[in-house]
């Protein structure tokens, strides 16, 4: 806005050079703290793959060099969804994978053969660079490059983007947020110019985008969105039309070639606005040529009758095509956008997932600092100008806004647009207070040549608020001028220290490995999940399968290596409601269902020893919930409560509670080790009851030194053909009599013994 | 005749073949064993048998060859066998003998240090490693039983000769021996952790035709029997970073019994706090060289986080953990490294070469055996010439290029393949000469020279090395034509920039030149390409500037020219 006087440097093009540099350097160093920030957990822990999600991605990137590209786009993985097998060539968004291949091979024409692993470590970090500079770029549109070096900085740390990129947080966000970036500053820069390169660039990237990551929607809605608002608000022009239909008909056809999206973009409702405004626009240019062609009179009945007729057209139509089925309605994952309680009534399973929970106030607070304070204050700065640009950036805001306030996961859709927003204002306010000349004194002579000024200024170029024709005079004090820098300065300062202390506590752990500190300070490391996940790897048949919930399905498949039955992407909700069953019922029901899938080895995560609250015991209500949407007469949420309705494992727990799979197997032989009677589970602070469960199904296999994960065995059917009840309890030395029993009379017994089971 | 000639071959084959069935091998009765004594040592993974025996020459030929049969019963093996002179300490040959398919044994061909003249003794010590030999038995047990391992060998041992007098003694690891073949006589006795069988007097040759007697001892052995499947080991230079960095990839199995359930962590927790003898890997221990640094422990899963690594001035230890504690029939992968400065490694060699001397196999402190070794020694880039001395036998070897660090070529590279190993061979360092002889200078000779006299040395073309005088009644007609140094230069300047080219002018020298290149790499070529190269209607020989082998040729020289001068009085010429 304000021009900075070049009174430090005398030569107007050597400040441009030097700027220049400056902004670079800037640039650089704002990339190097952003990717050292998020390398927390790497010095801290080790170069480790996190959490759930990247497991999976780490494994098909994996794959991928090693089996090369075509044989990773036609891969069909049995070692998943046992025993469906999973299409997981057409079934992923393979840009991620691809891009990290790339760079495998890049590395290693130039001889440096790293490590995919590290590769895939080090990918979100380096990204979150390049997602600075995009930001940068990005809001560099918005208002000038000082903005875009605070919303480049700002970007570059604020927690509610590191929260999803961390090195070995290697999930498909960390390079779509670039993307997304990226790709919505080439459509600013293709709706400004209206050039069809920018536009056919921005489709490209849009590609990029959907092959990365399933939030491409948000640009596929949020680009139409803009384009219409534009429309209703009188700014259609010849660049808006050149940009969209260039962008909307490349980028529609590059997004079909991903097979996993594949004619979604012409069938699904989700993307049925943009078609709708590709529509529109066509139409709005066809009118605007008539417009140029029929008098005036004329063209208005026209139009009226034109817009009625299309109106009728195109809705009936839509309605026609989704009930016919050719265009399929709106997923269950949409319609919990609008509703939030939609989610937790109708699909548990989504419900179930902590990120697609509405988010608490404080988060944004915690994830944003004060950026989110300022970010209305930028948003109405875009306001008060008002160009095609900021119209964008308002329709982002409010967009973002919402949606982030229904899922906890948009938070991240969210950062950029308020590292924008909150940079305009932060840069507005610098700007107008960091003028170290003071404006002259008013002259009460001079109101009215200023009156006159204004009247010469007043035709602004683009619309905006009333407010915004006002000349720009400046502050006259220079305490005000401090105070407000050097509040503002303080502002800063907190922030980096709160983005800082947040990366550090909140989002650089593993999950994959635990720590904790020793008496003496130092760091112990809890690794029972690769402790296990290596037995399993090392000591079981390469086929083996293993069953567990479907949260560690990706991290078995990928530190195990053995097949799962269900995994953090599996569709089938009834595959993943059978393994709710089988924890969810007793050892008979169980054992069929274990039997039927041929199921070997059986996991479970037990927190009760070490205090792990996120443990299965605390999901097991979920699984109940899911398998009870499948088989609402055989699971019954209701029976897992006590008659108070409390969710209990001890001593009054209720028979169903403890006769399940999922019990038995979290607290089998537990009581042991504790003196008799003084069992107690760390977790829900409860004691145990002192009669520990037993197993008749499954043997325990292995269970890691802190006792949170523990594999059992399958029992193979009884080589005497008895069922496992039968003989557990013949080795235990009770005799079943069913015909008067042999074994009894010889121990000189008399009458029937009957063991319940 | 044309049809009959392959029936015949045929027929001469399969005679052989039928020779090679029937008998054993056929070892001259040239010796007998005065007294034997051998010691089965029981208490490691593997067996390790000791004989010491006295021999005798019977025949009335002085004898350098000694064969030995070793029994291999079963799934066994030999992994490795020593000899030495007792007395002197002087090492022998003892190498296996390929066509002997005499099962259960296999013999070998010990050449003494010495030849051992007729009624001549001497006495040679012989050490055996043999792996697979021990087996558990019961095959499976409880996870706090006691493990026992079986042992069979021979009553009396297999020998190819006559023994005298001999005896054998097994010594199990530290537990109790609750079983073994007692004989029923006073020949067998136990005392401790040893049984000994014998004295015998005069024992027959081994011969397969009859069955020998055998003997079985059962014993306690309260550890692990580590048995690392496959190591690969890598060991790079780098010349950059002064640095020598070891990396070694272990797949390790418990040999030892089974495990009979299922594993149960509470009886592990509760039982740990004793620390029992356990037959499960809970710990190894890496002792490394000291000035060893910067160790690490992986495995296929990442960091493993309960490693102790100590160095001091003295001795580095790497003490790590497995993530669980591995009993019988387990595997375990895992990854060790560290680094170590270069210099202490590394040292220049005369001339213009380099001599590396590494461990070829270092591994866990805990008595180990291994299936395969692979070491991978990666060299600088650009190191030429590579040769290397191991210090004992090596099955494989392939040479490659590894490229790594924006290399451009590649790093020379050469993997060494040993199978069936023990541990009993840590720490023996394999030396890597790093082209020793390659250096700027070449030396020239059998280049046309004036010939002074009407006898002259020449040497041959075909031999490099030795000088060889050609006798004066086989004159050469006499050429007037000597070389230039420019045709040297236009000849040898064809393969780099040349500093210097020096020719020899003295009687001794003519013939001969010295060419100083100004890179190595050049002399290099040059010497490949223009050894043998026909120059002026004669083959010259290019050979490496070596100042000490120089020394001695002219040693060599002077001697023949003192020969030369006799046979010139001898034959009455001037």
């Amino acid at each position: 806005m304000a021009s900075v006087k070049p009174s430090f440097f005398k030569d107007p093009a050597s400040t441009q050079s030097i700027r220049g540099i400056l902004r670079v350097v800037i640039l650089l160093t704002i990339a190097a703290a952003s990717i050292s920030s998020r390398l927390f957990s790497v010095i801290r822990f080790e170069s480790i793959i996190h959490e759930f999600d990247p497991w999976f991605n780490f494994r098909a990137s994996k794959y991928l060099v090693k089996h090369g590209f075509f044989d990773f786009w036609n891969w069909f993985d049995d070692r998943t969804w046992y025993p469906l097998g999973r299409v997981t060539g057409g079934t992923l968004y393979p840009g991620l994978m691809v891009t990290s291949g790339a760079i495998w091979h890049m590395l290693r024409m130039i001889s440096l053969p790293v490590d995919i692993r590290n590769i895939c470590v080090l990918l979100a970090p380096g990204f979150s660079g390049l997602t600075a500079f995009a930001t940068y770029l990005f809001t560099l549109e918005m208002k000038d490059s000082s903005a875009g070096l605070l919303a480049a900085a700002f970007m570059g740390i604020a927690p509610g983007y590191i929260s999803r990129s961390v090195a070995g947080s290697y999930d498909n966000e960390a390079i779509a947020i670039f993307l997304l970036m990226f790709t919505f500053y080439l459509w600013i820069k293709a709706a400004k110019l209206g050039s069809a390169m920018w536009g056919g660039l921005c489709a490209l990237f849009y590609f990029y985008m959907v092959s990365a990551w399933g939030g491409y929607v948000f640009i596929t809605n949020l680009i139409p969105l803009h384009v219409f608002v534009l429309i209703l608000m009188g700014r259609y022009s010849g660049r808006i039309y050149v940009a969209y239909s260039s962008w909307y008909a490349l980028g529609t056809l590059a997004s079909m070639q991903v097979p996993f999206v594949g004619f979604l973009p012409i069938r699904t409702s989700e993307h049925m606005a943009a078609l709708g405004i590709f529509g529109l626009i066509q139409l709005v240019a066809f009118v605007d040529y008539l417009r140029g062609q029929v008098p005036s009179k004329q063209f208005n009945t026209l139009l009226r009758a034109l817009v009625i007729l299309i109106a009728v057209v195109a809705f009936s139509g839509l309605v026609l095509l989704t009930v016919t089925g050719v265009i399929a309605p709106w997923s269950g994952r949409f319609y919990s956008l609008w509703d939030t309680g939609y989610a937790k009534i109708h699909i548990p399973i989504i419900a179930s997932v902590s990120e697609h929970q509405p988010t608490a106030w404080p988060s944004f607070f915690f994830d944003l600092n004060f950026l989110i304070w300022l970010f209305p204050a930028g948003v109405y700065l875009c306001f008060r100008q008002l160009r095609d640009e900021h119209v964008f950036v308002v329709v982002y805001s409010v967009m973002a806004s919402y949606f982030s306030g229904v899922m906890v996961r948009l938070m991240l859709t969210l950062t950029p647009i308020v590292c924008v927003a909150a940079a305009i204002a932060v840069s507005a306010i610098l700007d107008t207070y960091l003028e170290i000349d003071s404006p002259e004194e008013p002259d009460p002579d001079a109101a009215e040549t200023k009156k006159a000024k204004k009247a010469k200024e007043s035709p602004l170029p683009t619309g905006g608020f009333l407010s915004s024709k006002a000349p720009y005079i400046g502050i006259y004090s220079i305490t005000s001028k401090i105070a407000v820098v050097g509040a503002f300065s303080v502002y800063l300062v907190l922030f980096v220290l709160h983005c800082t202390w947040v990366t550090s506590n909140a989002y650089s752990s593993p999950s994959v490995v635990l720590a904790s500190r020793m008496p003496d300070g130092s760091q112990h490391i809890i690794d029972d999940f690769r402790e296990a996940y290596y037995w399993l790897r090392k000591n079981t048949p390469y086929d083996a399968k293993v069953m567990s919930w479907w949260d560690y399905g990706y991290q078995i498949g990928g530190m195990a290596d053995r097949t799962t039955l269900v995994d953090n992407n599996t569709w089938n909700n009834t595959h993943i409601a059978t393994v709710g069953k089988a924890m969810a019922s007793g050892e008979a029901v169980s054992y069929e269902i274990l039997r039927k899938h041929e199921v070997d080895y059986v996991l479970v995560i037990f927190g009760g020893l070490l205090g792990y609250s996120g443990d299965d015991i605390n999901k097991f209500l979920w699984m109940v919930r899911i398998a009870e949407g499948v088989w609402p007469n055989e699971v019954q949420e209701r029976k897992f409560f006590t008659p108070r309705g409390e969710y209990k494992i001890d001593h009054e727990a209720t028979d169903t509670m403890k006769n399940s799979l999922m019990y038995k197997m979290s607290y089998y032989n537990y009581q042991n080790l504790f003196p008799p009677g003084q069992a107690q589970d760390r977790v829900r602070g409860a004691k145990l009851p002192a009669e520990g469960p037993v197993l008749h199904t499954l043997d325990e296999a292995f269970t890691s030194e802190n006792w949170i994960v523990r594999i059992y065995k399958v029992k193979d059917l009884d080589a005497f053909g008895r069922d496992h009840f039968a003989a557990r309890a013949f080795e235990g030395g009770k005799k079943k009599t069913r015909k008067g029993g042999l074994a009894g009379r010889a121990a000189g017994k008399r009458g029937r013994r009957v063991v319940r089971v | 005749m044309r049809s009959i000639r392959p029936r015949v071959t045929l027929c001469a084959t399969l005679l052989l073949a039928a020779s090679h069935l029937a008998s054993s091998l056929e070892v001259p009765q040239v010796f007998k064993n005065t007294n034997l004594l051998r010691t089965i040592d029981a208490s490691k993974a593997y067996i390790r048998e000791t004989i010491a025996v006295i021999i005798e020459n019977t025949s009335d030929k002085p004898q350098t060859e000694y064969y030995l049969p070793l029994s291999v019963p079963g799934s066994s093996a030999v992994s490795f066998v020593e000899c030495k002179d007792k007395k002197e300490g002087t090492p022998c040959k003892a190498e296996p003998v390929e066509d002997s398919s005499d099962y259960p044994v296999k013999y070998y061909k010990i050449t003494l240090p010495a030849t051992l003249k007729p009624k001549g003794q001497v006495t040679l010590a012989i050490s055996a490693s043999i792996t697979g030999a021990l087996e558990p038995i019961p095959a499976v047990i409880g996870q706090s039983d006691k493990q026992f391992l079986s042992y069979t060998g021979y009553r009396y041992v297999p020998t190819a000769y006559l023994t005298e007098k001999q005896k054998t003694k097994f010594r199990a690891a530290n537990g109790e021996i609750p079983d073994y073949t007692e004989f029923g006589g006073k020949d067998v006795e136990k005392s401790g952790y040893t049984v000994t069988y014998g004295p015998y007097d005069d024992k027959k040759a081994w011969s397969s035709d009859s069955t020998p007697e055998t003997f079985t001892i059962r014993f306690e052995f309260t550890m692990p029997i580590i048995y690392m499947e496959k190591l690969e080991r890598d060991i790079e230079v780098s010349h950059w970073g002064n640095n020598l960095a070891f990396e070694e990839r272990y797949w390790m199995t418990n040999n030892g019994a089974k495990l009979r359930d299922q594993f149960s962590r509470l009886t592990w927790a509760t039982t740990s706090y004793y620390n029992p003898p356990t037959a499960a890997i809970k710990s190894l221990l890496f002792p490394l060289r000291s000035g060893s640094k910067d160790a690490y422990y992986t495995d296929e899963v990442g960091n493993v986080s309960t490693s102790k690594f100590r160095s001091d001035s003295r001795e580095a230890i790497l003490d790590i953990k497995p993530r669980f504690p591995i009993f019988g029939g387990w595997n375990y992968s895992f990854v060790v490294g560290w680094n170590n400065d270069l210099p202490d490694y590394l040292r220049k060699s005369k001339g213009d070469g380099y001599i590396l001397k590494v461990p070829l196999l270092q591994g866990p402190s805990q008595s180990t055996s291994y299936g395969s070794v692979e070491v991978r020694i990666i060299l600088p880039e650009g190191a030429t010439d590579v040769t290397y001395s191991a210090p004992f036998a090596i099955d494989k070897e392939e040479r490659s290029l590894h490229k790594t660090f924006m290399d451009t070529l590649g790093r020379t590279t050469i993997k060494l393949t040993v199978n069936n190993v023990v541990d009993e061979l840590k720490n023996r360092d394999i030396i890597n000469k790093l082209a020793p002889e390659v250096n700027r200078i070449l030396f020239v000779k059998n280049l046309r020279f004036v010939v002074p006299s009407a006898h002259r040395v020449r040497t041959r073309p075909t031999e490099r090395t030795h000088l060889t005088y050609e006798p004066p009644t086989n004159l050469r007609s006499i050429t007037s034509y000597q070389v230039s140094s420019e045709e040297l230069f236009d000849l040898f300047g064809k393969f780099g920039p040349i500093r210097q080219i020096r020719q020899g002018i003295a009687n001794n020298t003519k013939g001969t030149a010295f060419i100083v290149y100004e890179e190595v790499g050049d002399a290099k070529t040059a010497c490949d390409k223009l050894n043998g190269f026909n120059f002026q209607n004669r083959y010259l020989v290019v050979l490496y500037h070596q100042p000490e082998k120089m020394a001695r040729s002219e040693k060599d020289l002077a001697q023949r020219q003192e020969e030369l001068e006799k046979l010139k009085k001898q034959h009455g010429i001037e």
